[in-house]
């Protein structure tokens, strides 16, 4: 699945800004987290049209990186998570970073992933009989 | 007290040792230095045409770039071997200055040091700490020599660590302070912090200020951290002019004195290069009568100030300059270090990952300078890479602080975000200018 990750300087109205700007586009946000230290942050977001998105962004002088991501579909109940996580550390795979989508209506949760090899991970997971996510159905 | 007698002669008398120290200083530099030669013969001046002071103004000026062009002894009169000594400061990219003494160049050097502490009220029975740098940099052995030859007690504690300086101070009952007046408020901020109040817990009654300029402002913040009765001067120089002991303030606080039977002030139009009159601001340029290792003919050093002659209330009749107030270069101060902002420019065209716009804003927070770089991403490679981001900064502070001996913060920015300039770009943001006046 394709993220998009935004360079932003850490001052007020800064996010604020960046979601504007995919609202005022009617663009919907099914995932976002942001990383930040002192003076910039990383923000993370997956959208409905992320190749749209990310031109209107850059049309608008943001810092835009259009990343591959791990989705995986997770049944909702405890341990679930670690079930994956598990696994990966088995294979040795390391975990950058990881998020969960917001709100999905009667479906199961989708947590995001950005691991050390991603197609390793990718194969790691379905093995492990759970469902990678390529596409959002809109 | 006054040191030297030197330092009361009248005007005829000090414009006689003058001259006749600049003719035998422009014969020496002419017959011993090749650049100086060459430069004096480039526009058909030979030593034999200075026969008054007024003749100085034929004389070429020598710049910065001259120690670049002829690192590192290209300057000198004297073979290596009769050099007693070695000091360096920073250059505006890569080399450093190279600065050398012999025996004599050292005495005098002392002696010009002794007279300024003296003119700031040291006496043979003060304590002195010396919080300076030790090291190439000319402000720490220079006072220190200087210090020793009035007979005080030195203890050479050199600049950092805050708390053991103040333990010293309490301990050795400190009573003469040399250091750069931000570092000098700095360490009253933190004996407070230590529940010592320095006015009445240390014994500091003499702050001897240099390596920086200092407000009046600052000044004023001195004595109230310090205490009202401490006497809080500052003096002037730099390495191409031996080090300290050019200037230095007197206790009436009413300029700085030149130390005029070793060095001829003049100020010029940094445009035009010529000399100006009496009483207006300009660049400073500084002959050295004495230096023998290494003369200095007609020195611009990129300083701006105004010079007065008339004599002072101390019973002084040397000469004075006023406070600095401004460079004609782009040269910051930074906790005393000499920073170019081409040296920067340098360590940060050196790191593909960013590009080659910046801004360099510098701030003072409580008392002490503090330096913030803004780089801009070269392209989008790290964008999804905290860590990356991370060793980023660690990467430009790290090649900032071998080039400059200074902490800097670095702030990352998207590309783009910086300003573009069409003209002269301004790089520099300085919010510490919050000058004073002094008479």
């Amino acid at each position: 699945m394709k993220q998009l990750s935004i360079f932003v300087e850490n001052k007020v109205g800064s996010l604020a800004e960046v979601t504007r700007i995919l609202k005022e586009a009617g663009i919907n946000l099914r995932a976002v987290a942001s990383f930040d230290s002192p003076s910039y942050g990383i923000l993370r977001v997956i959208v409905d049209d992320p190749e749209h998105a990310r031109e209107l962004l850059l049309s608008e002088k943001h810092a835009v990186k259009m990343t591959d991501v791990l989705a995986v579909e997770l049944v909702d109940k405890p341990g679930a998570l670690d079930g994956a996580l598990q696994r990966l550390a088995e294979a040795g795979i390391s975990i950058n970073y990881v998020y969960s989508f917001v709100l999905r209506k009667e479906a199961e949760p989708l947590m995001v992933l950005h691991v050390s090899d991603m197609e390793q991970g990718r194969r790691v997971l379905q093995e492990a009989g759970l469902r990678v996510v390529d596409k959002l159905d809109s | 007290m006054i040191w030297a007698k030197e330092e009361t002669l009248s005007r005829k008398e000090i414009q006689q040792i003058q001259l006749n120290r600049l003719k035998e200083q422009v014969e020496w530099a002419y017959t011993r230095v090749q650049p100086y030669r060459e430069k004096m013969d480039a526009v058909g001046v030979r030593p034999e045409h200075i026969q008054s002071l007024n003749d100085l103004k034929l004389l070429p000026f020598t710049k910065k770039q001259d120690f670049r062009d002829h690192y590192p002894f290209g300057l000198f009169a004297v073979e290596r071997e009769k050099l007693k000594r070695i000091h360096a400061s920073s250059g505006t990219t890569g080399k450093p200055t190279v600065v050398g003494y012999t025996a004599a160049d050292m005495d005098n050097w002392t002696e010009n040091v002794s007279r300024i502490a003296v003119m700031g009220g040291a006496t043979a029975a003060d304590m002195v700490q010396i919080c300076f740098g030790y090291g190439m940099f000319t402000g720490a052995l220079g006072l220190h020599a200087g210090l020793e030859n009035i007979g005080a007690t030195v203890a050479p504690t050199s600049s950092g660590n805050t708390k053991k300086q103040i333990m010293f101070m309490q301990d050795l009952k400190t009573t003469l302070l040399v250091a750069t007046p931000s570092y000098a408020l700095h360490i009253a901020e933190v004996a407070r912090s230590m529940g010592i109040d320095p006015q009445k817990d240390l014994h500091v009654r003499i702050g001897l200020f240099g390596g920086e300029g200092m407000t009046e402002a600052m000044r004023d913040e001195m004595h109230r951290l310090w205490g009202p009765d401490m006497k809080v001067t500052q003096n002037y120089g730099m390495s191409e002019l031996n080090g300290p002991g050019v200037s230095g303030e007197c206790l009436e606080l009413c300029g700085m004195h030149i130390n005029e039977d070793h060095f001829i002030a003049e100020i010029i139009d940094p445009a035009t290069g010529e000399v100006l009159p009496e009483g207006e601001k300009g660049e400073l340029v500084i002959t050295c009568l004495t230096k023998k290792a290494l003369p200095m003919l007609r020195y611009r050093t990129m300083d701006i100030t105004r010079l007065f002659y008339e004599p002072c209330r101390c019973g002084r009749t040397t000469a004075r300059m006023e406070s600095l107030s401004g460079r004609t270069d782009d040269m910051l101060i930074i906790r005393g270090v000499n920073v170019f902002p081409t040296q920067i420019e340098e360590v940060l065209l050196q790191i593909p990952e960013i590009g080659p716009h910046y801004e360099i804003i510098v701030e003072r927070i409580g008392h002490l300078d503090t330096m913030k770089i803004q780089v801009e991403l070269a392209d989008d490679s790290l964008f999804d890479s905290y860590a990356g981001l991370e060793a980023l900064e660690k990467k430009i502070r790290g090649g900032l602080r071998s080039i400059l001996g200074l902490d800097a913060e670095i702030k990352l920015l998207a590309p783009g975000s910086l300003p573009r300039f069409e003209g002269k770009a301004k790089r520099v943001t300085d919010k510490r200018k919050d000058l004073g006046l002094n008479c």
